[in-house]
């Protein structure tokens, strides 16, 4: 492992939003680091948290989300959280892009598309129209997209959703940035889609040397194209480690449970899928232990009473139960 | 007329995946009662830009032999389609030479107007909170108010001349388009392209200008033709009311207010510009429904 000090580092972060209904921990406390070029994916079920995390390290907010945001995020030295809206407009796209899940919404109905990816060139970049054009052009090509010249002026209408989303992954990288942030970035796509534009991902980002943030509720999506995993319940990070060591020594209970949910082809066949009983715990108010403990066959009382720490079990490999190590050794 | 423009209005709903916008142009072109208001409101819209030139005859040369000339009569001068005046002016070449001040007053106004209300509206429907409060309880005040005794009002103390009519006139519109605008722009802040552009670094203002105005710009269009035509008939009503447009500047209005003293003589002096306002707004009505459905966007 390189000594390269890390591309990003979040420390504590909470991501609370102020709702009529009380204070809703969406994020709680919260740290991991990113190496450069690394490749991680953040999975975990609806209203885990994992994209409203990643949304927070950006500030991308609505303009009436009443949101308290502590913690640090450090971008290559910088505290992201600290910045002006202005420096981090200028982060935003250049050095940190997301693809959001919706191909279908997040383009902008009424504008061509070449011209929706050389906004962003001529904005950070100050290209000229037509080198912003011409480098548009060169970028549909990278992303897929066959005769651009053609297709510059085309609206997202005329596209397929998997076209789509190849043109957002063309605006997301169009500056190079040294992250991508995958928001569910195959959720909405045909499963033959869903590889094509999921290989598209990894050779964009071995070829510009990104780092990969990949959120996804699907563990083969993550085992597929990332280096480590990140598994988040309620808000919180449970589990973090390589993606080797993740699935085949899952520590935490979230994580053995999730694993068992997800079919096999290769198993056998008669295996049936093993739901988590339970509801995810209500993200409104205090909370106090574990927050997987209600749901958690191994549940005992210190579970409930007090939150875990991370534990590390191996080399990368991290877990938020109390009983960590002991189902590290019995496993 | 009108009829046939309604009946192929319902078949244009048909939209195939492919070239669907270029279809919809295409039929829209091809409907031949539309094609007749529109040849009509080009023709008004020539007569403004012209002014008098196109006119048969030159509107301010009277004629003491031929006053009063009911519609299709002749005077020595000639044949005067639309009869004449007490004073025995052309009256066809009155109204043509009247197009221009009514378009322009009605026009610039309501671009005025709609440039103050589609800046209130997105500024309201994007920041939400204070900002939008106070634009949205200042529209309440708009509507609250009889807003044509403000303009008569206004325009007694300020004095009846073009600039003032022309100052006043945005008053009556702007809360249109601001509502309109508010409501659009609050669905699309909630977009996900707009947070997609927000991710990628754009500034607020380029996100107002190229993203959201945009995607507004059709239902802004539908609602500017409707709403000139509105203008038209609240500047008629202020020149009739003789605080408007004075002479010997002329509109349609202050035509129908010169004609008014003569109706039991002469209806022509005041029912031909009656009916050219009409039938302008009637076009500009339908046109607005016709650029509705084409563009895609409800009334």
């Amino acid at each position: 492992m390189s000594k390269q000090p890390p591309l990003l580092e979040v420390k504590n972060l909470c991501t609370q939003f102020l709702t009529a209904r009380g204070v809703l921990r969406a994020v709680d406390d919260v740290s991991f680091s990113l190496r450069h070029r690394e490749a991680v994916g953040v999975v975990g079920e609806s209203g885990s948290g994992k994209t409203v995390g990643a949304l927070s390290m950006l500030r991308l907010f609505g303009p009436l989300d009443k949101v308290a945001l502590t913690g640090q995020v450090f971008f290559e030295g910088t505290d992201l959280l600290q910045l002006s809206e202005a420096e981090l407009q200028h982060i935003r796209g250049t050095q940190i892009a997301v693809v959001f899940q919706d191909p279908l919404t997040s383009l902008n109905p009424v504008m061509p598309v070449g011209e929706q990816i050389a906004e962003s060139l001529r904005h950070h970049r100050r290209l000229t129209q037509a080198a912003a054009s011409n480098r548009a052009r060169e970028l549909m090509e990278l992303v897929g997209i066959g005769d651009p010249a053609r297709r510059f002026d085309d609206l997202p209408e005329q596209f397929s959703g998997g076209m789509r989303q190849r043109i957002m992954i063309a605006i997301a990288i169009a500056c190079e940035p040294k992250l991508l942030i995958a928001d569910e970035p195959t959720t909405a796509l045909d499963v033959t889609v869903q590889s094509q534009v999921l290989m598209l991902l990894n050779r964009l980002r071995k070829e510009l040397g990104m780092a990969l943030m990949m959120i996804s509720h699907d563990l083969g999506v993550v085992a597929a194209t990332c280096d480590s995993v990140q598994v988040m319940y309620g808000g919180r990070l449970v589990e973090r480690g390589t993606v080797e060591a993740l699935l085949s020594r899952p520590n935490h209970p979230y994580t053995t449970a999730l694993l068992q949910l997800a079919p096999r082809l290769d198993g056998e066949l008669q295996r049936r899928l093993k739901p988590i009983p339970g509801q995810p715990m209500a993200a409104y108010g205090e909370r106090r232990g574990c927050r997987f403990a209600q749901r958690c066959e191994f549940a005992r009382e210190r579970c409930l009473a007090e939150d875990p720490p991370a534990f590390k079990i191996e080399e990368d490999h991290f877990s938020a139960c109390w009983f960590a190590e002991e189902r590290f050794a019995s496993a | 007329m009108a009829n046939s423009a309604a009946a192929t209005g319902t078949i244009t709903g048909e939209h195939s995946a492919d070239g669907g916008t270029t279809a919809r142009w295409r039929q829209w072109l091809t409907s031949w009662g539309l094609l007749i208001w529109v040849g009509y409101l080009l023709a008004i819209g020539l007569f403004a830009m012209t002014g008098s030139d196109l006119a048969p005859y030159d509107p301010t040369a009277q004629q003491v032999l031929a006053r009063l000339l009911p519609p299709f009569s002749a005077s020595s001068r000639g044949f005067h389609w639309l009869g004449t005046d007490p004073l025995g002016r052309d009256m066809l070449s009155s109204m043509i030479a009247g197009a221009r001040l009514t378009l322009f007053i009605a026009v610039v106004s309501t671009f005025a107007g709609m440039a103050v209300g589609v800046a209130l509206g997105m500024m309201a429907g994007y920041y939400g909170g204070l900002v939008d409060r106070l634009v949205m309880r200042l529209t309440e005040l708009q509507t609250a108010m009889p807003m044509f005794l403000v303009a008569i009002f206004f325009l007694t103390v300020m004095g009846p001349k073009v600039i003032n009519v022309i100052i006043i006139l945005p008053a009556l519109v702007w809360p249109a388009f601001a509502s309109l605008v508010r409501a659009e722009t609050m669905r699309l802040r909630n977009c996900l392209f707009v947070e997609a552009a927000v991710a990628s670094g754009c500034t607020e203002r380029s996100i107002l200008w190229a993203h959201i105005l945009p995607n507004l710009a059709s239902r802004i269009a539908v609602l500017a033709v409707i709403e000139v035509g509105h203008v038209m008939l609240a500047e008629a009503g202020l020149s009739f009311l003789g605080i408007g447009v004075q002479p010997p500047q002329t509109t349609w209005g202050l035509l129908i207010a010169k004609g008014r003293p003569y109706l039991a003589v002469a209806w022509w002096l005041a029912i031909m510009p009656g009916l050219m306002l009409g039938l302008t707004v009637l076009a500009l009505n339908l046109l607005s429904r016709r650029l509705a459905t084409a563009s895609g966007a409800a009334a």
